[in-house]
């Protein structure tokens, strides 16, 4: 049973910002469930069945970037449908915005995200991950 | 794998109105899952690949017969119950919806026993168990 394969996948993801207009932008690797290479603008992924989307999200951000947000609002949802690898798969993402201090940062898994970077949600990364522009035109206005 | 038990599942619920004040409820007989006797606004899971707009309109048509001439987005809830004592988990997008009143049918009369229209303030008892803090944390948009 393949969460967003074989059944509606949920995720919680945090679009994490410092304050001062930057986000953090990670690369995804090898160990990524899927879009090895692409730069993903959250840190999130996928609900545990029996858990609220805030622990969700409280928990994936502690297990990728060590840190947990200092305030956090929800942005709105995404309905995503994506060919991956011939595949077809139906996420259903839930966006926060979280406050995070980018000294507390510590890459929580290397195969999971290789690099990351902090700019602007305004200066995408190159390539980013499928169906990015239906992200950032949903909420680049909080940005 | 069963939807709700074995994984999270998602469903639409939909509040359909005839645009004068009056609301659509349906009594749920005993070949529905559960609830029995109870009056309830309506809905349905999400199936894999389907978007909620098509979902929820699938939903209506399946239950009343005909299409939404609009469709207001109210809100989502996290939903965690109990059924035949496992834990339920379901994530419950719900929806107020305009129909033309002449166009309603019961579209199963397996599950729906009788179809009747009511002012918020005159909802027959009982009610769905959902429905009352649906009602509550949604109130200024159900009028």
């Amino acid at each position: 049973m393949k969460k967003g394969i074989d059944c509606v996948g949920i995720f919680a993801t945090g679009i994490c910002h410092d304050g001062k207009g930057h986000i953090l932008y990670r690369r995804r690797g090898v160990g990524a469930r899927d879009e090895h290479g692409k730069w993903d603008p959250g840190v999130g992924g996928a609900l545990e069945l029996g858990e609220t989307l805030e622990l969700c999200l409280v928990r994936e951000m502690k297990e990728e970037i060590s840190t947990i947000p200092i305030e956090f609002e929800f942005l709105g949802h995404i309905e995503k449908f994506r060919n991956l690898n011939g595949i077809e798969t139906h996420w259903l993402g839930f966006y926060y915005k979280c406050l995070i201090n980018p000294h507390d940062v510590v890459i929580g898994d290397a195969q999971e995200c290789d690099v990351f970077v902090w700019a602007s949600f305004h200066d995408h990364q190159s390539p980013m991950m499928t169906g990015f522009e239906n992200t950032y035109a949903k909420f680049k206005e909080y940005f | 794998m069963i939807k709700g038990i074995d994984f999270t599942g998602i469903t639409v619920s939909f509040y359909c109105h005839d645009g004068k004040g009056e609301y659509l409820l349906h009594k749920r007989t005993t070949k529905c899952r559960d609830e029995h006797g109870a009056w309830d606004c309506g809905g349905g899971g999400l199936t894999f690949g389907e978007t909620l707009e098509d979902g929820l309109k699938r939903e209506i048509q399946e239950e009343y017969g005909t299409k939404p001439k609009e469709i207001q987005f109210l809100g989502f809830d996290e939903v965690f119950r109990e059924h035949e004592d496992k834990p339920t988990h379901w994530i419950s997008f719900r929806y107020r919806v305009l129909l033309d009143r002449e166009k309603v049918v019961n579209g199963e009369p397996e599950k729906i026993e009788e179809l009747s229209w009511h002012k918020i303030s005159d909802f027959p008892i009982p009610l769905h168990s959902q429905m009352k803090s649906a009602l509550e944390k949604y109130s200024s948009f159900l009028v």
